[in-house]
């Protein structure tokens, strides 16, 4: 009898005005987390972070923790101010929340796990290269259910951050502003092979992109194989920061 | 490229120079040390316009015939400085190192052959480089351990700058107070109304608004406060507020004071010495064309060409560059625009090309 009260005071709790106020309070969650994307988004190109140390990904890695924190701020307001639950009401929504999970939404809420565990353990951040639910790209945005990325071929694929509990990550440069590339050239075991390591070494610390630094060394390594030697040059590009007139919207 | 005259002063046979004596005074020590033991060559490190090469004249006149000069202005193309190296005097100075060598695949040649002689000769070596350049070829090459001595030549401080300026003005100058009146609200809101469409009321928004003058006069009282204010003249706050822009760069101030005080001008206040502003939107490749031209200080367009993609727009980028402002061209020769350099180093390092 008593769960009935309970299930009934549920029901009248759930009329057309909280339900209106409840989604005011989520749009304004949205145009919050809107508002501070594009603010941040904005400011994470400005030259001026450099003075105070910062670059554009520390900003934007600030973005997917700002957007969950006013999602959740939004439904716990939701909550326990508008619809007022207690505390019997909310075992019992955590019951309904529970048998939802088992029928269907299971998929979303290991999305938004996902999506949080992203934010807490940093496996990738905004801007980093990564290869995630078999695509690569550049990490565009972390959203509450799904991981935006922009593949070389200027794709954008969403891929739900539950992904991460079932296959691994694999990031290339992990928060870094540089990345480790390798190029391999292959000659004849009879060439000027100490010739062939200058042009590779000049060609690699001529490149317009290499970075070269104390964190950012560049090694030149030579290897015999029986019917030809490899050589291999390992350096350190920068992933180049893109202008507001190139970069895409 | 722009030649600093502003820091020296011809007095009769002599030159006279700014704000780098302690640099001339380890130099003396070093060129007066017995047969130069221990050997210790030295690089001389600076950025564009900061008076390398003035500083070269000065060290000559110390030098008393001991020594060799070698000045670069272009990119090394032939091997005629290997001759003059070989036959130089006990003391070589050799200005600009910066164009013994191109960024391009077999562009080191020169520079291999100049510090393989720097290492296995018994002569001092005096040399100067550009900042930006060394700070790529230290990594290059092991240049700390060919020039175990480094000097980086200090910024100016404005009572040099004021001395440069004063040394080199053929006119009167006369100073004069800015203009501040003492406003505490750099904001006023004021109230827009909004008129909600299904309800029909209207709302009245405050919106804030900025009062830019007082802002400005706000600023300026936190750069000068009070006690300073009180303590220095008009004057003094003039060359202070022109080594704030210039950063102490005698070369850019002097680009800075020549164009915010024509030699018509009245009396100077500080709020006239301004501050060059630019807006610098380029892509990545041209961002590594002014960086190269910001390395090499003197380049032409074929060089860029030998360095930079030669598929690339090279032309229309230059033309972009020098549109903004940026850099100069002059008989196809382009450089940096001195009031520029700043602006330029601090957009380069936010694309990660200098550091």
């Amino acid at each position: 009898m008593a769960s009935v009260d309970v299930i009934s005071g549920l029901f009248q709790i759930i009329n057309p005005p909280t339900i209106l106020s409840s989604l005011a309070v989520l749009l304004l969650a949205y145009a919050a987390s809107r508002i501070t994307t594009y603010v941040l988004t904005s400011l994470s190109e400005w030259n001026v972070l450099n003075v105070f140390g910062l670059n554009r990904i520390t900003v934007k890695m600030l973005i997917p923790l700002l957007k969950f924190t006013f999602y959740f701020a939004g439904l716990y307001y939701i909550l326990a101010a508008i619809l007022k639950i207690a505390s019997d009401q909310l075992v019992l929504f955590s019951g309904l929340f529970g048998a939802g999970l088992g029928f269907g939404l299971q998929g979303l809420f290991a999305d938004v796990v996902g999506g949080l565990l992203t934010i807490v353990e940093r496996p990738y951040q905004i801007g980093d290269k990564i290869t995630m639910g078999g695509h690569y790209g550049e990490v565009k945005d972390i959203g509450l259910r799904v991981t935006r990325l922009v593949t070389p071929g200027d794709t954008l694929v969403s891929v739900p951050n539950g992904s991460i509990f079932q296959n691994p990550v694999a990031n290339v440069n992990a928060g870094n502003l540089e990345m480790m590339v390798m190029i391999d050239l292959f000659i004849d075991p009879s060439s000027d092979a100490q010739k062939a390591m200058q042009i590779l070494r000049e060609a690699l610390l001529t490149s317009q992109y290499i970075r070269l630094s104390e964190k950012h060394p560049y090694v030149i390594l030579i290897k015999d194989f029986p019917f030809y030697k490899r050589i291999r040059a390992r350096g350190m590009p920068t992933i180049p920061v893109m202008s507001s007139s190139s970069r895409p919207m | 490229m722009a030649s600093l005259h502003c820091v020296l002063k011809k007095s009769g046979e002599s030159l006279e120079l700014f704000g780098f004596e302690d640099v001339l005074k380890n130099i003396e020590e070093a060129i007066n040390q017995p047969d130069f033991t221990p050997r210790s060559n030295i690089a001389i490190i600076a950025e564009p316009f900061s008076g390398r090469s003035e500083l070269v004249y000065k060290i000559s006149e110390m030098c008393r015939d001991k020594e060799t000069k070698i000045f670069f202005s272009r990119l090394v193309s032939d091997d005629n400085f290997i001759d003059t190296l070989e036959k130089s005097g006990d003391i070589v100075l050799v200005d600009n190192c910066q164009y013994l060598f191109s960024r391009n695949i077999g562009g080191f040649e020169k520079l291999d052959i100049f510090l393989n002689t720097v290492a296995s000769s018994n002569k001092l070596f005096i040399t100067t480089w550009n900042q930006f350049s060394w700070n790529y070829l230290r990594f290059v090459y092991p240049l700390e351990n060919i020039f175990p001595v480094r000097i980086e030549l200090p910024r100016l401080g404005p009572e040099e700058l004021k001395k440069m300026v004063m040394a080199n003005c053929e006119w009167q100058m006369t100073f004069a107070e800015d203009v501040i009146v003492k406003n505490d609200q750099c904001f006023e809101f004021s109230e827009f109304p909004v008129v909600l469409p299904i309800i029909k009321r209207t709302f009245m928004i405050p919106i804030p608004r900025i009062d830019y003058f007082a802002l400005k006069c706000r600023f300026q009282a936190k750069i000068w406060p009070s006690e300073q204010k009180d303590a220095t003249s008009v004057e003094d706050r003039v060359f202070l507020r022109l080594k704030d822009v210039s950063e102490g760069n005698p070369g850019v101030a002097q680009a800075i004071w020549k164009k915010s005080i024509p030699s018509t001008k009245g009396a100077i206040k500080p709020e006239d010495i301004i501050k060059p502003q630019y807006k610098i939107d380029t892509n990545y490749s041209q961002a590594y064309m002014l960086y190269i031209i910001l390395c090499r200080e003197c380049v032409t367009i074929k060089e860029l060409k030998g360095i930079i993609d030669p598929n690339a727009n090279i032309d229309r980028w230059v033309y972009d560059l020098e549109r903004s402002g940026l850099i100069s061209v002059d008989n196809e020769l382009l450089s940096i625009v001195p009031e520029a350099l700043h602006s330029i180093v601090s957009y380069l390092k936010s694309m990660r090309l200098v550091w």
